[in-house]
């Protein structure tokens, strides 16, 4: 062969055409999946969908298939799915493979930092925590990131609003389900009916607290007895009033293990203004047994014939100690424990009662944050990624191009050189970009300065080949050694440039990341691939002055 | 006197007046060069507009903060300040320019992140000055070349910090990341000349010319480029990046053609007569 290097790169160019597929293809993007989809887990954000009961996606109208069960071929195989349009998103397949940043997306990128000091463990939690709420909603990624004693968690959420992004870290996630238990007094002496008859407590009223066990508890003061939190809420001479938690989901422990979120498990109806909403969890035994010892001595509220009898007492639910919503506890369930629950709650419109609904399901299925935290910064950053970006950015590039081609012509008077120049130039940025969908990396503004910026030096190094060669006739020295000097320089000034650019990407924060990342990329394709190439090339083109 | 060293009087008042200025700057302001709300915390408004609109007269309502235009074809202008809040930013954007709300792009950073931010750039910068001694001293291992690369890197930056602060530039994260690919961008021409002074044969005077050659041709097709770039990008990021690349490749040449050339010069013909 006689160029085998140029045949590397024609292979390489090839190969990375393919790999960032810069043509219009007929497939979905999976966007957004509702927590209370069907499709939740089956399908992820980024997923492809390649044919809807076996036809291109272009020809299905996709609002004409909602309540229909619907046959998915994706790149997580074949689904099958009964199709609501409201709880997934998709959007047409971009016309290449690049992935581009948030900057250039649209979303929301926020930097967050523990309050106190944490350890490693309870950082790495925290962010987990995070990604179980996002991650199979919607795009996301979250990194850990320290300085010094400081340790910061970044969030990018494509798509994602501002309110969605401080409800997600504002909210702790300690959810529990509380029944307050009536003790009547009589002469100053009362039972807390609950568990077995043999382990009814007495309780005994003496100077504004009660007296259990001989210890006295104020109003507001906690004790704890089968396992059971109470807190004393009233006491008056007749009665005290207590609440008992019978579920609790903090960080210590999770007494829901299990969130229903298909139809057969949840509702929503309109109840007079307000829609309700709700659907059914799993809880362990013990908070089974909890709930069951509360509510085994309730009395039943009267009711006509007919109707569904009720325990006298509700169950109230809290998030962060806030009351979400009370329900009425079917009277059957007092006969023996069940780790079947309902979570319900109510809300003002349709929209918000499916949002209220999706969020409470994926706060008990991601469990609470073991610490508060704090934003120190949020960027709501509106997508660019329109038309008019990239031919702008288009545009500058090609002027760029004919900007330099125009100097290089002056200076070498050879077409054949200046398009080897250009060539060679497209070729590098063809292999970036490749690389870049290879090791799955997005496409920020910082990486497209990086590209630009390498595409410079790799000209700069063109030149100075071109011109070790040229100088050929007036010096005595051999073709491989002026070569040897003009690699000299360009190893010299890739050693460099690196080095500027590894302390940006240990370090880097948000954007200098993506131009450290991109630009390091470049100058290892230019050394290693299409320096040496240009110099084989060039030769051939410039074969008079040696 | 050779002619080369009457030039040289050239990089020196350069270096010296912006030493000057930038000396001024640090004893008026505390900092070399102002930092932005990036680095110290505070808010960034970032509003599309449709029609072009009186910088001046949104800047004079908004004391406290920074007003921007995208260059170019004007779309967009950029308000920053640390001490108003959204609020405030708006009501006077909105007396003066029409816009559609959901397009604007708001960024809060607090102080405690931007010190951060700050701390983090001090050591990126520190960190690259060792990894590039680092390399220039692997690549010629000997002092005075060596020394004269580094003296016109630094050169470079002190004097692209003074036109920066001449143009009203604050320090903002892609303004430091131009910055240290900066050095890496002018090393290219340091180490062509180098090489040719140090390690060709021939004449030294036609060395040094072709490599100016070369070296002022790869340059003014770079700021041709970054020029380019800067007025048709529409971007900020974009064109703060290339203005400070485009600043720091304009002192290069000087500082490599005329500073480090004049060194080099000198240093192998002492060397040459001492043989």
């Amino acid at each position: 062969m006689k160029h085998p290097r140029a045949w590397v790169l024609a292979a390489m160019l090839v190969a990375s055409l393919i790999v960032i597929s810069p043509w219009p293809r007929d497939e979905l993007v999976v966007k957004y999946v509702d927590s209370s989809s069907e499709l939740h887990n089956k399908l992820l954000p980024n997923d492809v969908v390649y044919r809807i009961n076996g036809k291109p996606p272009s020809q299905v109208d996709l609002r004409t298939l909602n309540g229909k069960y619907v046959t998915l071929s994706t790149n997580r195989g074949e689904i099958k799915t009964l199709f609501n349009s409201t709880l997934v998103k998709f959007e047409k397949r971009k016309f290449t493979n690049l992935r581009f940043g948030l900057d250039l997306e649209g979303g929301i990128y926020a930097v967050v930092e523990p309050q106190g000091n944490v350890s490693d463990e309870v950082l790495e939690d925290v962010k987990a925590t995070l990604e179980k709420r996002v991650s199979s909603v919607r795009e996301s990624s979250f990194q850990i990131s320290k300085f010094g004693n400081q340790s910061f968690i970044q969030i990018q959420i494509a798509g994602g609003t501002e309110e969605e992004l401080m409800k997600l870290i504002n909210t702790t996630g300690i959810f529990e389900g509380k029944i307050p238990l009536t003790v009547k007094f009589e002469e100053n002496k009362g039972m807390l009916k609950v568990g077995p008859k043999e382990k009814w407590l007495e309780v005994e009223l003496k100077n504004n607290s009660i007296v259990i066990n001989d210890t006295a508890y104020r109003i507001h003061q906690n004790f704890s007895y089968l396992g059971i939190n109470f807190e004393i809420v009233n006491i008056s001479s007749d009665a005290a009033r207590l609440l008992a938690t019978v579920y609790r989901n903090d960080n210590r422990g999770k007494d829901i293990v299990k969130v229903y979120i298909d139809p057969q498990h949840s509702f929503l109806q309109r109840e007079g203004d307000f829609y309700t909403w709700g659907f059914r969890v799993e809880v362990t035994e013990e908070a089974a047994q909890r709930f069951y010892n509360v509510v085994r001595n309730l009395g039943i509220r009267p009711a006509r014939l007919g109707e569904e009898l009720y325990l006298e007492e509700k169950l109230f639910l809290y998030l962060d100690g806030k009351e979400m919503s009370n329900l009425s506890i079917s009277a059957g369930l007092k006969e023996k424990p069940t780790t079947i629950a309902s979570v319900t709650g109510s809300s003002r419109t349709r929209e918000e009662a499916i949002e209220e609904r999706r969020f409470l399901q994926n706060i008990l299925r991601s469990g609470s944050l073991p610490v508060k935290l704090n934003v120190l910064s949020v960027y709501k950053i509106t997508p660019k990624l329109g038309i008019e970006f990239f031919e702008n950015l288009l545009l500058a590039g090609i002027v760029a191009l004919i900007a330099i081609s125009s100097v290089l012509l002056l200076r070498y008077r050879s077409v054949k050189v200046v398009s080897l120049i250009i060539f060679t130039t497209l070729s590098e940025i063809i292999i970036i970009l490749a690389c870049s969908v290879l090791i799955g990396w997005t496409l920020d503004l910082g990486s497209l300065v990086g590209i630009f910026v390498v595409v410079l030096t790799g000209i700069e190094q063109q030149v100075m080949i071109t011109d070790e060669i040229r100088a050929g006739k007036e010096q005595h020295i051999s073709l491989r050694e002026r070569l040897n000097r003009a690699f000299f320089v360009i190893f010299g000034s890739a050693g460099t440039t690196i080095g500027a650019m590894l302390p940006l990407m240990v370090l880097g924060f948000g954007m200098l990341r993506g131009f450290a990342i991109t630009t390091i990329l470049g100058i290892l394709v230019g050394v290693f691939i299409t320096r040496p190439v240009y110099s084989e090339l060039v030769k051939t083109v410039l074969e008079k002055y040696y | 006197m050779e002619w080369y060293k009457k030039i040289i009087f050239l990089p020196i008042a350069l270096l010296i007046i912006s030493t000057g200025i930038i000396t001024n700057n640090l004893l008026t302001t505390g900092e070399v060069l102002r930092r932005g709300v990036e680095l110290t915390g505070g808010i960034t408004v970032t509003i599309p507009l449709k029609q072009r609109v009186n910088i001046t007269e949104i800047s004079s309502r908004l004391p406290g903060a920074v007003v921007r235009e995208i260059a170019g074809n004007q779309r967009a202008i950029i308000i920053q300040s640390s001490s108003l809040n959204e609020t405030q930013i708006l009501s006077v954007a909105k007396r003066f320019a029409e816009f559609n709300e959901s397009e604007i792009e708001i960024g809060r950073i607090e102080p405690v992140l931007g010190r951060v931010f700050w701390e983090q750039s001090k050591i990126a910068l520190l960190c690259t000055s060792v990894l590039i001694v680092c390399v220039i001293f692997f690549l010629f291992r000997s002092p005075l070349p060596c020394a004269a690369i580094l003296l016109a890197l630094a050169s470079n930056f002190v004097d692209t910090l003074a036109a920066l602060s001449l143009m009203n530039v604050e320090l903002s994260i892609p303004v430091i990341g131009a910055l240290l690919m900066m050095f890496g961008y002018s090393i290219d021409t340091n180490i062509l000349l180098t090489t040719s002074v140090m390690k060709k044969r021939g004449n030294l005077e036609v060395n040094v010319k072709n490599a100016r050659k070369t070296g002022l041709t790869v340059s003014v097709t770079s700021v041709i480029s970054l020029i380019t770039i800067y007025f048709l990008s529409q971007n900020y990021t974009i064109q703060v990046m290339s203005l400070v690349l485009c600043t720091g490749l304009l002192a290069d040449i000087v500082n490599t053609w005329v500073q480090n050339a004049c060194i080099l010069r000198w240093f192998s013909e002492r060397k040459g007569g001492s043989k």
